[in-house]
């Protein structure tokens, strides 16, 4: 009932070579080659391809007012969405972090609610509710007695309004990992060494949770840049952003040149921050058990 | 390449030749050499970082050999995956499937051989029957305590007659009792299976137990390769005499030697040694220092009212730890201020105190004479 | 309570308010009014009829885009969970830290990039492929930017503890690829039911990859309500926002419910 050692079928495994990840990396290596990394260095090529007697799309980019506008409507809107969503933010996950039942999940709930329900959603139900005649003006006509309705559509107002919705529970979420972070024990020991619950929170809970501010607001900013949905559903012509622009550049115009050198200038401030990101918040490390 | 029959009924043999691993800038296992009959039991003897787990790793195909070969039952095993080596291994956590049944786990080598129904559960019952695991085999592992666990680890290791066994500090997650019936569980499997069994273990009283042969390993390296008995009768250096049991260590002076005898200086006078306990190397003759290892139990413990006769020194006791069967003492010794373990396992004998005087006594029969090493690296 | 912990604990509860309002009020008034009798997108609703949704079933193009979401939902489903399951079993295996950050930040990076720009570089390989206006074409795109989150969700539950199961499967006969699918796989299965729920409702909700890829073919519910939007916005559309919605929940709350069993209870001995 002995069997022999060593059988000699060739199988799966003679197919690894060095390291057995590769196995595993190989598929989704390819996929990312062809789907990411290909296409990109095309955009750039594309990009720096400058035709004898035209200028370069990077300069154009930076030098005619039709883009600066743009570049400056999407970078006003980010930080704008990037700054409200902090204020709304960082309490809001305070508060999850701190507060018992029946709070904490009902806070909690609600900002997972919003972010499950998708994007498109979320845009198309606030042009009903920001229009002339839309709910929230309704409301604070009725309780303003105002004359003339507040407008908040198709305009920054409205952008803002949209994208800070968007991006809130991104940034809650991102918060609240870095409050986890933070160990139980280190407020109560300092309120036993003499500090009132405000300077308690302000010189120690705070400052630890800074990484996790600067992660979040990072990337409330980067992604705030790219977005599309909301400022086409909810801007105006003021609001246009860079991504809303380049379908008509392309499909319509066939301006590969600056739409590929728009695209770029953006996914190089993107990739930037989002390295800055995984830093901070050590994002895909492995556990033991 | 036909391989010489490197098999026996129920074993293969293992052969390693100037084995090394080295990750990165850490060499964890440095020129390892060692030859083991078919159906033998050599464990792997030593601290952590001893490399002892390397080589077991590496003779299972978990981790790539830097340099060296591995020949399984004769053939060259160096290159080959983990599950064409026909070795089964126990790990030191048993690594249990958690989503299979005991049955599951057990099991499972056979499915990957693709034996399956009648004939599977033959297999599964014979082995279960083996290590009393009959009634628990539609249990999750979880489910189960740390022995039963363990036993379901060997099991499954073992269903599909691998020929060669290895097995990682099985017994460490164990306790004390438990441990001690293990020991005798798995010489008993040894002999009933008759498989070649490497085992990997920090604890010397393991390896004494059940081993044919122990491999004594300390950074990277086989220090040396015996019987446990020659290994602790014999120990040929410092590291393998402190580690297997205790061990007193005298400075001697050699002041005669031969081919046929030898005499050394110590604090019990001039002692004649064995020509066969002397480990110097063959030119260190008359002047040359060593090391004298004296067990305990080779110490006598004499009443100083009663005088000794010769091979006595004077101590003064400093500590005693009673341990049930025996007791163990430090003692000064008044001359030298050497420090010495002495061990009391006559039954009724007196109990001595701190500050005690007695006579310790030596058997120079027993005594082995070592190289110094203590001002080497 | 004193006077001033009582006005703090007021003003708390005021804002916390106004954040759960402001985060679900919208959905449930865009909800409302897709369920108006009028023809116009006006809150409140005018009487209560479901025709908007029955419109999303009856208008031919409606009904198209519906099914090429579902479609495509399910190929991008299939794509980003298979790939971005091995993906992360690689990066778990690789032994050298740093390199498996290298390789950690090189799968995310899809995610930090706009979905639009990644889909405006699509579109020139994907023409000379031919793959415009095809399901696949789409939900390759979507798939792009749906793996990284397969990859984060599945490395959220491997533990090293699995790798070391899967050493033990080889020394008991399995080939990597055994290991793998039998003892491996099904502790991985409340990451992966997680990072498939995102997948399918990042193909669901995103309406980057079809403006540029889907042609006139593959257009999907997100698109239609965009073109609706500029041509004539009638309670269609909000009918269409709401299914998205209710997908998304129903997504999260499955994906929810199966990774909260339980992941192999009690493995270490005890």
């Amino acid at each position: 009932m002995t069997q022999a050692l060593a059988r000699r079928s060739w199988g799966p495994s003679d197919l690894l070579v060095g390291n057995a990840s590769l196995l595993w990396l190989a598929p989704g290596l390819v996929a990312v080659a062809i789907l990411f990394v290909w296409p990109i260095v095309q955009l750039v090529i594309v990009s720096l391809n400058v035709a004898p007697g035209t200028i370069s799309p990077y300069v154009s980019v930076l030098s005619e007012p039709i883009y600066l506008r743009v570049i400056s409507n999407t970078a006003v809107s980010a930080l704008g969405t990037t700054i409200l969503c902090l204020l709304i933010g960082y309490p809001t996950a305070y508060a999850i972090h701190v507060l018992p039942s029946p709070w904490r999940p009902i806070v909690l709930s609600a900002v997972l609610f919003s972010y499950a329900v998708g994007t498109m959603p979320r845009a198309f139900s606030w042009i009903v509710l920001l229009g002339d005649r839309g709910l929230v003006n309704q409301a604070l006509m009725r309780a303003f007695k105002f004359s003339e309705p507040f407008e908040m559509l198709y305009n920054q107002r409205g952008v803002l309004i949209g994208m800070t919705h968007v991006m809130l529970p991104f940034m809650v979420l991102t918060l609240l990992g870095a409050m986890a972070r933070v160990p139980a024990r280190l407020v109560p020991a300092a309120r036993t060494l003499g500090a009132s619950a405000f300077r308690a929170f302000g010189l120690v809970f705070l400052p630890m949770t800074m990484p996790g501010v600067l992660a979040g607001m990072m990337m409330t900013f980067v992604y705030s840049l790219g977005f599309f949905v909301v400022p086409a559903v909810l801007g105006g012509a003021g609001q246009t952003t860079v991504v809303m622009i380049l379908r008509d550049l392309t499909l319509g115009m066939g301006r590969w040149g600056i739409a590929s050198a728009l695209s770029i200038t953006v996914i190089v401030i993107c990739v930037f921050g989002a390295a800055i990101y995984v830093s901070l918040t050590r994002l895909g490390e492995i556990e033991e058990h | 390449m036909r391989s010489s029959s490197g098999h026996s009924a129920g074993g293969a043999t293992v052969e390693v030749s100037e084995l090394g691993k080295a990750y990165r800038s850490v060499v964890a296992l440095r020129d390892a050499t060692l030859s083991i009959r078919a159906g033998e039991f050599v464990s792997l003897l030593g601290a952590s970082g001893s490399g002892k787990s390397t080589l077991l790793k590496l003779i299972a195909g978990l981790e790539r050999v830097t340099s060296g070969r591995i020949l399984l039952g004769g053939i060259d095993a160096t290159g080959l995956p983990s599950e064409r080596r026909g070795i089964g291994m126990v790990f030191q956590d048993y690594a249990l499937f958690p989503t299979m049944t005991v049955e599951g786990n057990i099991a499972f080598p056979l499915r990957t051989r693709g034996i399956r129904g009648e004939d599977s559960r033959r297999r599964i019952a014979r082995v279960a029957e083996m290590l009393g695991l009959e009634a628990l085999l539609s249990r999750r592992p979880s489910q189960l305590s740390g022995g039963q666990q363990q036993r379901v680890a060997i099991a499954r290791a073992i269903v599909f007659e691998p020929q060669i066994l290895l097995l990682d500090e099985p017994l460490s997650a164990l306790d004390k009792n438990l441990r001690e019936q293990t020991k005798g569980e798995l010489k008993a499997l040894h002999a009933r299976l008759g498989v070649t069994i490497v085992y990997v273990t920090h604890d010397q009283s393991e390896a004494l137990a059940m081993s044919n042969r122990i491999a004594v390993m300390d950074h990277g390296c086989i220090v040396d390769v015996d019987t446990p008995r020659k290994l602790y009768a014999r120990p040929r250096s410092r590291f393998i005499a402190q580690f297997l049991g205790h061990a007193n260590l005298l400075p001697v002076t050699v002041l005669e030697r031969s081919a046929a005898a030898c005499v050394v200086d110590s604090a019990w006078g001039r002692l004649p040694i064995e020509i066969e306990n002397v480990a110097l190397e063959p030119g260190a003759g008359k002047g040359a220092r060593g090391l004298a290892v004296v067990r305990p139990e080779h110490l006598r413990i004499v009443d100083a009212t009663l005088g000794g006769g010769p091979h006595c020194v004077t101590t003064t006791v400093s500590q005693a730890l009673y341990n049930g069967s025996e007791t163990i003492y430090r003692a000064t010794c008044r001359a030298s201020g050497l420090s010495l373990t002495l061990m009391d396992k006559r039954p009724g004998s007196r109990s001595l105190d701190i500050g005690d005087e007695v006579l310790a006594k030596v058997d120079p029969a027993h005594l082995v004479v070592i190289p110094d090493d203590r001002g080497a690296a | 309570m004193s006077p001033g912990r009582l006005a703090f604990a007021t003003v708390t509860a005021m804002f916390l308010s106004l954040v759960v309002v402001y985060a679900i009020a919208p959905i449930f008034v865009g909800a409302s009014v897709s369920i108006t009798r009028s023809d116009f997108l006006a809150f409140p609703p005018e009487g209560f009829s479901m025709r908007w949704y029955e419109t999303l079933w009856t208008d031919p193009r409606w009904r198209r885009a519906l099914l090429n979401s579902l479609i495509i939902a399910g190929l991008c489903t299939i794509i980003a969970t298979v790939l971005g399951t091995i993906t992360a079993y690689g990066i778990a295996l690789t032994s050298i830290p740093s390199l498996r950050r290298a390789l950690v930040v090189l799968f995310i990076l899809p995610l930090a990039v706009p979905h639009m720009s990644l889909a405006l570089a699509l579109y020139p390989v994907f023409a000379k492929l031919g793959l415009i206006g095809t399901h696949f074409g789409v939900a390759l795109a979507q798939a792009l930017y749906s793996i990284p989150l397969v990859v984060l969700a599945v490395l959220a539950v491997i533990r090293r503890r699995d790798l070391q199961l899967a050493q033990a499967a080889r020394t008991l006969g399995a080939n990597p690829i055994a290991a793998f699918h039998l003892v491996i796989l099904p502790l991985l299965t409340p990451g992966i039911a997680v990072g498939g729920a995102l997948a399918c409702m990042t193909s669901f909700d995103d309406v980057t990859a079809p403006i540029f890829l889907s042609g006139s073919s593959a257009g999907t519910v997100p698109k239609m309500m965009l073109d609706a939007l500029a041509l004539n916005s009638d309670p269609s559309v909000m009918a269409a926002s709401t299914i998205i919605a209710i997908t998304g929940l129903t997504l999260f709350a499955l994906g929810s419910a199966l990774s909260g069993r339980s992941r192999h209870a009690g493995s270490t001995p005890h």
